[in-house]
């Protein structure tokens, strides 16, 4: 069903595959830059993915005008102020970002503050408050879950006043994605089966929340697919580079389809759950996400059920009922959730994730605050974020 | 070479029956707002974790109409279809977005889903806001255009009905 009226936006440029990232100067000079920062933290370059992306922009004309590795697990607005003050005193021209989700919000929280001389990020939180075109940005995830580097959202805490500051706008897209095999071939197994479930996360969510459109939903339909075809086996065999790749189209697919039609409920208290309990992003979506697509289900049984093809297989969507189709799929998912504590130690429950009982509460307060509950078409409130919670533990 | 034709600019017109209608119901929202806000239970709550004077703008773009809401001595009050800096801007895109939403043709949700909206400010107020507004659309219209815009409607007991009736007949018209 066509919805009576969407908007898709997505202009990134996507470079995917073998030695995509020599591709970079190139790219910046067609932005008219050849002098960016590189904005990254110790963990990527301790995996010695910095000195790949140095050998490999050898014999070009771009200058490294700064390499700001310091990010945290967790971006803020002290590092976006510390990172930006880099940029203006090192006369840098563009942005290359490498590394997870923190490391891309941090980029384009800088991006923020450059564009607009500010160093008040809480000037243009919330959603479409952004105007000006944004100094040329170049993302190289070095995961395959948040789908950042094709995303119009940039989360970032701020200290002082002790909250997260979310910024939605269309200004806050890079303007290329590259995706490397040799970014995410170090990734260790426990972090890939994460990571891959919250790319399964945005992609089920996307396919079934309030905005969800024809073009959203093809990029989140062949997420899934591949998620399934690859995630096990790139647990099984990291230098699988194959699989590797897969999944990191898989993750910018998914983050094309939720950059535009958003995500819901399960997001929603994941979130409340790293807020509140630090509990990483995408072991919350793995434990959480069966139980929110049971919450779900009334209003969302047939975007389930048609998920199951990608999820299951022909073979298994063929042989299954059309009523049991939907119920087929959160059984896949509980699978697949198995699967990887099997072979990982993934937690599959709150408390195995280290969620004590008597956070419960906190937890759905904190849920209940989150915007990506707007979009999840059953109403929630504080008794039935509980009720998951408690489902969940 | 010139054929001698002319091309004169062309100003769009004005709307001046939908931006009534938008006007009028952006009176009608604050003052409902403001006496549901003091009596439901559930809507009391929220503004109870609003700090003093947070203030919210509803606009709709490029110049109005608007209406302004401010928490004020513990109370949520209506100061009227004026613009002023705020805490919270729910901006609205075009005057047809406006009319749609506060006709009750489509839920808050959806109308952000479907970007008519946009959103200045902390995204959790912005969440404590919706949770009002669905009370007060619940409160201010009829069941059968409720049940269209709403995820859930909440159950009617005599004490909403109550105040359902004081919104109507005091509160709107009297500001009470």
């Amino acid at each position: 069903m066509i919805p009576a009226y969407y908007e898709y936006y997505n202009p990134v440029k996507i470079l995917s595959g073998r030695q995509a990232l020599d591709n970079i100067p190139y790219e910046l000079e067609i932005l008219g830059c050849r002098r960016p920062i590189v904005i990254t933290d110790r963990g990527v370059v301790e995996a010695g993915l910095i000195k790949i992306v140095l050998d490999a922009w050898a014999g070009s004309n771009l200058v490294v005008g700064a390499l700001f590795d310091e990010t945290p697990p967790d971006s803020s607005n002290a590092v976006v102020n510390q990172v930006a003050g880099i940029y203006r005193t090192n006369n840098c021209d563009s942005i290359v970002a490498i590394g997870g989700g923190s490391v891309l919000d941090t980029a384009k929280g800088v991006n923020i503050v450059i564009t607009e001389e500010t160093d008040d990020l809480m000037r243009f939180v919330g959603a479409e408050r952004l105007t000006k075109r944004m100094r040329p940005f170049i993302a190289v995830p070095t995961t395959s879950g948040t789908g950042s580097e094709v995303t119009m959202v940039a989360v970032i805490a701020n200290l002082e006043k002790k909250c997260k500051m979310a910024f939605t706008s269309y200004m806050l897209f890079p303007d290329v994605a590259v995706l490397d095999p040799r970014m995410t071939i170090t990734v260790p197994p426990r972090i890939t089966a994460a990571t891959g479930m919250d790319a399964l996360t945005h992609a089920i969510e996307a396919y079934s929340c309030l905005q969800k459109n024809p073009l959203s939903d093809a990029y989140a339909f062949k997420a899934v697919d591949l998620i399934r075809q690859y995630l096990i086996r790139v647990i099984r065999n990291g230098k699988d580079e194959e699989a590797r790749m897969a999944m990191a189209n898989a993750s910018l697919l998914a983050g094309c389809a939720f950059s535009n039609s958003m995500v819901g409920i399960v997001h929603s208290i994941g979130h409340a759950c790293g807020g509140v309990c630090s509990v990483p992003h995408g072991v919350a979506m793995a434990i959480l996400l069966p139980w929110g697509m049971e919450y779900n289900m009334k209003e969302c049984a047939g975007y389930y059920a048609e998920l199951l093809l990608a999820l299951a297989g022909p073979e298994v969507y063929a042989r299954t009922a059309p009523e049991k189709r939907a119920g087929e799929s959160v059984a896949a998912i509980r699978q697949m959730n198995s699967t990887l504590n099997q072979l990982t130690g993934m937690p599959i429950t709150l408390k195995d994730a280290g969620v004590k009982r008597e956070q419960l509460e906190e937890i759905a307060q904190t849920a209940q605050g989150d915007g990506s509950l707007v979009f999840n078409r059953e109403e929630a409130d504080f008794r039935d974020i509980l009720g998951i919670l408690e489902a969940a533990y | 070479m010139s054929t001698g034709k002319k091309y004169p600019e062309i100003i769009p017109g004005q709307k001046p029956f939908t931006s009534l209608v938008v006007k009028i119901v952006l009176f009608i929202l604050g003052r409902g707002f403001q006496s549901i806000a003091a009596r439901d239970e559930e809507v009391k709550r929220e503004v109870e974790s609003w700090e003093e004077s947070f203030s919210i703008l509803f606009e709709v773009l490029p110049s109005g109409p608007y209406l302004y809401l401010q928490k004020q001595n513990g109370r949520l009050r209506t100061l009227g279809l004026v613009r002023n800096e705020a805490d919270l801007v729910i901006s609205f895109k075009t005057l047809g977005a406006a009319f749609l939403i506060f006709t009750g043709q489509m839920g808050t949700p959806q109308g952000y889903a479907e970007h008519r909206m946009s959103v200045q400010g902390d995204l959790a107020r912005a969440m404590s806001l919706i949770r009002c507004l669905n009370l007060v659309e619940f409160y201010l219209f009829p069941g059968f255009i409720a049940r269209g815009i709403l995820k859930r409607l909440p159950p009617m007991t005599m004490r909403r009905f109550a105040l359902r009736m004081h919104v109507y007949f005091l509160g709107i018209p009297f500001g009470i």
